[in-house]
């Protein structure tokens, strides 16, 4: 047995250390707070080897002189916090003063830091366990601190590291976060001395957003603008279904300009999102969540990643609605929770920019919680309108289901479930002539075409022969199934999955297109078809497939 | 001998004799062969096999060749060591013709027309430049047949000689046409030799004032330059005309890409010099003459060629009218401040080709199908970019959106007739659409019935043969087949042929399968043949639109440059300067664009700026070597350009009265090419300077009249300085190691002293790169040798020769010399304090434990001894 003895100091802080500094991204998250806090307009961020060989964090804030940056390095030594009730009315990311203590236990850091006012720049140089060198010298106003050989002295962390491109996305994860909850500091993120990610510091969050992920994706977001009676402000964008991915990447959360994970606040948006959605689906999110210090407890986690709220079940319903707001569509809390729900002040709010969404679906969306499927006997088929529409009555609601979604939900389902890819042999095998686009990316496509149920081989020049096609499918003419899917698969060379593959058929063969007139035999069996499937409705672009009229909103438009 | 000839020999001897000053490349076969001198020069550049060829009875002629297919880099090599080269194609088809091929020569490439081939770098032109001159006027016209771009202008009056030297350099041709009176000018050679152009010769009287312009009005279908700004221009117009004539007669196509001519005044402009050019290195690095390091470098963001072309034009180029500034920093803050229309134009601006080139591609017959579809596919993105705009404040956004617009009717033909990704080639097939011309449909109907019958033969074949496992199958190497498994080889019928063997199965073919085959290699055959005759079709078609399409071009080339400015100015923390009428340059934390970008974030030391016209209009900078005195004059010089160019500066905030010429005098720079010794550089520069500043100018001056002794390049830079203050009155920056020329500060009130903040301490110093007001009292001159690794010997007897000489009175100095402070006090700034002090103030005794008080007492007392000893 061996026993108790104390550890060094160096190793005592190295396990502290361990709680702030995960891996470079935890020392460019640190770095940036840092330089928000010290007030900065230009944040630059160069990282080479993912961080691991340097992070350097660069800002035009306040700088320190001699004293304050010899100071910043040991622990519990900040100029943010004097004691424990200053954390409610705390405007500053920092607060424990174990940030650079922390990194300097287990890298190599350098600081070069100089006031405005000051002639010279302040240069430290540390390694952990030994003295600081001090020195003056020259500098631009603001700090540099410099990391760098992250955990060269704790070899089985450094193990732990992630391969570059691991590290990286986490450090660009880090740095989008902070850009975008501060929209009016411009950011430069650097690897290996490529620019990799700018901000302009607009002081628009819009901006910020674009700047950061791109115009495709923001061109669609919808502003989030909502407030409490009890001082919860929720601003924000809220992305629409079309650019919804399979991955929650572009969802960012923050408490009072803090980037957050935080179950309630995503469980918050799912909920809003129901029925938009399949899940699975996630549309990109930026939340920002503004509340007093007393509604939320930020210092749970030693890295500030969690946020304890006053009550989650509450902020989680705030959110839902704030987001549907932003949709335009209202939320119907089931009527058992949330007492606030009839005072809210959402209801009626208008939302001009409200663009997309809104005009899109002018009348409410289904309610998730309705179930009008289940009798279909009592359904009474009113008819096709716009060669588009399905209107039909179920005894209190009027339906309208778009048929080309509805047909594309069914196809898509279908093609998901012929995982073992029943194929229907063709009577005669067909010959298909494929244009120059489809035929010089023949050989990655025949592959996908395979594992869906096509029976394909090379025909001659240009030409495929086709010897069967995947069950669900049967009756669709075999030539233009071919090239659309053909088409379809080459637009996106290379980067289509099986699962993209099948919603690309589908959309296009959901043999059923719009602008076609349908028989009540057609009609019927179309509608059996897309009832069998589960609810939600929604095609797998995410758009719905049926929306209702109830009967008191036809009163309200009659005037009854 | 020519009678003993054989007749393509003669052909040969017949077409090299039209062309006595070019390589010969005379197409036989796959190959352009050279003969006689032609290959032996050829042999020895390209480092070929030369060989031989029969000639005449038994005579053989030295030859060697390149394969066609790989001709352009043989060309670009002999283009590149000076030669010209004729191609002499075949014009018939040798399967079409009995006995000899007819063979002409195509096209006569030049360094100057090269660009139409290849580039080495397709974001700058590559200049061919005819020149004119008659009575000191000089007509100046250049052409890049790679871009179609066309530009003429003219200089006049006193200057003209110097500014025609000026813009030629700065053009930079490949290749130059003089007039006669110039090919004997030997200043004119000079400048040939400096620019590294290859001389052509006027050997048609291209000069003629009258052909010149009736070349330009055939060519361009006019009846009066007027339309061009070309009226009254005489040596403008002839140097156009007779460049215009030259490529027609080496090109040998319609040049429709050149579609229109651009006359061009360089007073219009801010003017820069060529050695302010050099010295400021917008374009190069004075060094090696590399494009990285220089400003460029750091400001090109372009996407596109053609932005990056007319970036490096709008550089050489800063702008002299206020409106005109303004109207591309109002577009820049605008594309600065929204990052949504910033993107959406990066996103429809970055696949747009080169339509300039794609555009001589087709004037010159040499597009193919993708060509095609690219013009079509950039030309939609250029309404898109159009779109992009529609809701811009901006006066110079919204006129690019009303200007802007896609060619519908041209986008619509192209993407109509061909394929959506078609071949290469342009004689192989599958380049046109379906639907688009009936006889290809039916033509290709034809194939796919054939291949139709083939399939449906394995059900015919499996009744009458009763093998339910035969299949039909392809393979390129033997065509169709019918494949039957090994254990039904029995009921294979007789008229069944067999082709390939396999480990468990057979494959055959039928005289009915294989007849049917052949029908399909038919039709392929006619329908590539159509698919090639409507391509050209089509192409020629192009022809009439290619003015449209260059007008395109150069306006996405703007909204390129702007967006530029706009992705530099986001990425780099640039600020929108305020320019004005006034004289004033007011810059607050400005940096060196291109010493920051180079040192990296967080290291370059931002300086202000102070200048106006009534009380300081003269800086005189001095400090130690290597302390950025250089460096703090060339940035404002660079910081005035990037404002006047309509760019965003690196600086917190920037004021500056509107500069009409930037002059700098830096460091040496020998011209012994050109017969003059670094002091009469120099002194021809300043020269310049002295005549040609106006109050509106910003001079720089960096170490002026070091070529010299000391006596005397002191009383130069004074008396310069002098003139410049009081008679031109222009905003000078002067850097200087004359200390004696701080005494000006105390004569003329608008010139103040500056000096730049170094740190002492011991042995060393520190530069702080901090630009104060103030005055140097040493030089270091030592300290920065010792940097450098000078031995210490040396080190240490330069210290006491110092010493001695600073000992001694200077009974032979100016009248009056400023009064020295002593070497050790730290006069430079009084923000400045002993290390000591400022760590002595820092203490905060309460937190102090009388241990590390000690501590700090020692430490503190070993500070001020080292500063001592
Ligand atoms: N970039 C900077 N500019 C100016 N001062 C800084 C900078 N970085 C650190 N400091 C100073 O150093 C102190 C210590 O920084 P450190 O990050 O270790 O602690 P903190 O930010 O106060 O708290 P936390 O541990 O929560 O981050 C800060 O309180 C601040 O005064
Ligand atoms: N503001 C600055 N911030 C950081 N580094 C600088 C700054 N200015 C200059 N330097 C550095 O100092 C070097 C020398 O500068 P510069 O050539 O301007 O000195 P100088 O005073 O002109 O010297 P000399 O008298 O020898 O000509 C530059 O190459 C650059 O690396
Ligand atoms: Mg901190
Ligand atoms: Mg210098
Ligand atoms: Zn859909």
């Amino acid at each position: 047995m061996s026993r108790i003895a104390r550890l060094s100091i160096a190793t005592a802080n190295q396990i502290a250390a361990g709680e702030v500094v995960e891996r470079p991204a935890s020392v460019v998250k640190e770095l940036i707070e840092n330089a928000l806090d010290a007030e900065a307009r230009r944040i630059t961020i160069e990282c080479q080897d993912a961080g691991k060989r340097l992070v350097r964090v660069t800002d035009d804030g306040a700088g320190m002189d001699r004293h304050d940056a010899v100071l910043s390095l040991e622990r519990h030594t900040t100029s943010k916090l004097r004691e424990i009730h200053d954390l409610d009315s705390l405007k500053t990311l920092g607060f424990r003063g174990e940030a650079l203590p922390s990194i300097a236990a287990v890298a190599r850091v350098e600081i070069l830091s100089r006031p405005r006012q000051e002639m010279e720049a302040t240069g430290i140089e540390v390694e952990p366990g030994s003295e600081p060198n001090v020195r003056q010298c020259s500098g631009p106003p603001g700090t540099s601190v410099s990391v760098r050989d992250l955990f060269f002295n704790v070899p089985a962390r450094a193990k732990f590291l992630r391969s570059a491109a691991q590290e990286m996305s986490h450090i660009v994860d880090a740095t989008m976060r902070l850009a975008l909850s501060h929209p009016h500091v411009s950011f430069g993120l650097l690897h290996q001395g490529k620019m990799v990610l700018s901000t302009s510091g607009s002081g628009k969050t819009q901006n910020a957003l674009a700047e950061v992920w791109g115009a495709d994706r923001v061109q669609g977001m919808l502003p989030i603008e909502w407030e409490s009676p009890e001082g919860v402000v929720i601003r924000g964008f809220a992305g629409s279904a079309d650019a919804a991915t399979g991955h929650r990447r572009y969802q960012f959360y923050f408490v009072n300009g803090r980037a957050i994970r935080s179950a309630p606040l995503r469980y918050g948006v799912d909920q809003a999102y129901q029925g938009i959605l399949p899940s699975g689906r996630f549309a990109p999110m930026l939340l920002l969540v503004q509340l007093s210090g007393s509604m939320v407890d930020i210092n749970v986690h030693p890295a500030k990643w969690e946020a304890r709220f006053w009550n989650d079940r509450a902020m989680q319903d705030m959110v839902t609605e704030a987001v549907r707001g932003a949709l335009g569509e209202p939320y119907r809390r089931p009527p058992s929770r949330g007492e606030w729900s009839a005072s809210s002040s959402w209801r009626g709010e208008s939302h001009p920019e409200g663009a997309h969404m809104a005009q899109r679906v002018q009348e409410p969306l289904f309610s998730p919680y309705s179930t009008p499927w289940e009798e279909q006997t009592r359904w009474e088929w009113l008819g096709q309108a716009h060669q588009r529409y399905i209107l039909g009555y179920d005894g209190q609601r009027i339906w309208m289901i778009d048929q080309h979604a509805a047909a594309e939900r069914i196809c898509y389902l279908k093609l998901s479930e012929a995982q073992r890819s029943v194929a229907q042999m063709l009577l005669e095998p067909e010959t298909v002539e494929l244009g120059q686009a489809q035929h010089q990316m023949t050989d990655d496509c025949l592959q996908i075409l395979r594992q869906m149920g096509f029976e394909v081989e090379s025909f001659g020049p240009r030409t495929l022969l086709v010897r069967a096609i995947p069950a669900p499918l049967s009756g669709v003419p075999v030539r233009q199934l071919v090239t659309d899917a053909m088409e379809r698969l080459g637009q996106h060379k290379g980067m289509w999955g099986l699962q993209e593959a099948r919603l690309a058929l589908a959309a296009c063969h959901g043999s059923l297109r719009s602008g076609q007139r349908l028989s009540q035999v057609e009609m019927h069996a179309l509608i059996r078809e897309l009832l069998a499937t589960d609810p939600p409705f929604v095609c797998p672009h995410g758009r719905p497939v049926m929306i209702e009229i109830g009967e008191d909103e036809l009163d309200k438009k009659f005037g009854r | 001998m020519s009678q003993s000839m054989t007749p393509m020999m003669r052909q040969y001897v017949e077409m090299k004799n039209e062309h006595p000053d070019c390589i010969l490349f005379f197409r036989l076969g796959d190959f352009y062969e050279m003969f006689f001198d032609d290959a032996k020069k050829a042999a020895d550049v390209l480092d070929i096999v030369l060989t031989s060829r029969e000639m005449s009875g038994g005579e053989r002629a030295p030859m060697c060749g390149v394969p066609h297919h790989a001709a352009e880099n043989y060309l670009a090599r002999l283009v590149d060591h000076g030669y010209r080269v004729a191609i002499c194609e075949q014009v018939e088809d040798p399967r079409k013709t009995k006995g000899l091929v007819r063979r002409e020569v195509v096209r006569v490439v030049t360094p100057g027309t090269l660009s139409q081939l290849q580039t080495k770098d397709e974001r700058s032109h590559s200049f061919v430049v005819a020149v004119s001159e008659n009575q000191g006027s000089y007509g100046l016209a250049a052409v890049d047949v790679g871009t179609g771009t066309f530009t003429v202008t003219q200089f006049d009056g006193q200057e003209a000689c110097k500014l025609f030297s000026d813009e030629v350099m700065r053009l930079r041709p490949a290749e130059c046409l003089p007039n006669a009176k110039l090919s004997q000018d030997p200043a004119w050679h000079r400048l040939v030799d400096e620019t590294g152009a290859l001389p052509a010769e006027d050997d048609a009287g291209y000069f003629v004032p009258e052909r010149a312009e009736e070349a330009l009005l055939r060519h361009f279908g006019v009846v009066s330059l007027k339309g061009y700004g070309l009226e009254g221009k005489e040596q403008a117009t002839t140097a156009a005309g007779a460049l215009l004539q030259y490529l027609q007669k080496t090109q040998r196509i319609f040049l429709a890409h050149l579609s229109g001519i651009t006359y061009y005044h360089t007073g219009a402009y801010m003017l820069l010099d060529e050695a302010a050019r050099r010295n400021l290195e917008i374009t190069r690095r004075q060094m090696d003459g590399k494009r990285e390091g220089s400003l460029l470098w750091v400001v090109d963001h372009t996407v596109t060629a053609m932005g990056a072309r007319c970036l490096k034009d709008w550089l050489e180029r800063p702008l002299c009218r206020l409106e005109e500034i303004n109207e591309r920093l109002g577009a820049l803050e605008e594309l600065v401040g929204d990052a949504l229309l910033r993107l959406k134009v990066k996103e429809h601006m970055s696949p747009i080709l080169d339509l300039e080139r794609l555009a001589s591609r087709i004037a010159y017959g040499s597009a193919n199908g993708r060509d095609l579809l690219g013009l079509a596919a950039s030309l939609r993105r250029v309404g898109c970019l159009k779109n992009a705009l529609a809701e811009s404040q901006s006066s110079k956004l919204v006129s690019l959106h009303e200007t802007l617009s896609t060619p519908e009717q041209l986008c619509n033909a192209i993407e109509a007739a061909i394929e959506p990704q078609p071949p290469v080639s342009i004689t192989e097939g599958g380049l046109i659409r379906t639907g688009y011309d009936d006889t290809v449909d039916q033509l290709r109907l034809l194939a796919e019935h054939g291949k139709q019958w083939i399939a449906d033969l394995e059900r015919s074949e499996r009744e009458r043969t009763g093998i339910k496992s035969l299949k039909v199958g392809f393979n390129k190497v033997f065509g169709y087949y019918i494949e039957v498994t090994r254990s039904n080889l029995g009921a294979v019928p007789e008229d069944y042929i067999r082709k390939q063997t396999l480990a468990n199965a057979e494959r055959y073919v039928t005289p009915r399968l294989k007849e049917e085959e052949e029908k399909i290699l038919n039709a392929q055959e006619r329908l590539w043949e159509l698919e090639h005759q409507l391509f050209l079709e089509l192409r020629q078609s192009v022809l009439e639109h290619l003015g449209e399409i260059r007008r395109q071009a150069a306006l996405v080339a703007q909204l390129d440059c702007l967006l530029s400015f706009a992705i530099l100015a986001v990425e780099n923390d640039y600020c929108r300067p305020e320019l004005e009428k006034s004289k004033i340059i007011a810059i607050e934390d400005g940096r060196h664009p291109v010493i920051e970008k180079v040192l990296g974030p967080g290291q370059y030391v931002p300086n202000d700026v102070q200048l106006d016209e009534k009380d300081k209009r003269m800086l005189i900078i001095t400090g130690p070597n290597m302390a950025g005195k250089s460096t703090y004059c060339r940035q404002v010089a660079l910081l005035a350009l990037l404002a006047q160019c309509g760019s965003y500066v690196p600086a917190r905030s920037c004021r500056l009265g509107l500069v009409d010429r930037i002059f700098t005098r830096v460091g040496a720079h020998d011209n012994l090419s050109a017969g003059q010794s670094t002091f009469m550089v120099e002194m021809t520069e300043v020269s310049s300077i002295l005549n040609a500043a106006t109050d509106r100018s910003l001079v720089i001056l960096d170490e002026l009249g070091r070529g010299t002794s000391t006596f005397d390049g002191l009383s130069i830079a004074w008396a310069v300085a002098e003139y410049l203050h009081t008679k031109v009155g222009t905003r000078t920056l002067l850097a200087t190691h004359y200390r004696e020329m701080n005494e000006l500060a105390s004569q003329f009130h608008a010139i103040c002293n500056m000096v730049v903040a170094v740190q002492e301490e011991g042995e060393d110093i520190r530069f702080l790169y901090r630009i104060v007001p103030g005055q140097a009292d040493a030089s270091y001159g030592i300290h920065v040798a010792r940097l450098a690794g000078v031995p210490p010997v040396v080190l240490e007897r330069a210290r006491s020769i110092l010493e001695k000489l600073e000992s001694e009175p200077r009974n032979h100095n100016h009248a009056s010399v400023a009064p020295r402070s002593s070497r050790r006090q730290l006069a430079l700034s009084p923000q400045l304090e002993h290390p000591a002090l400022r760590e002595l103030k820092g203490i905060v005794i309460d937190e102090l434990t009388p241990l590390e008080a000690l501590n700090r007492l020692q430490r503190l007392q070993r500070l001020v001894r080292e500063e001592e000893s």
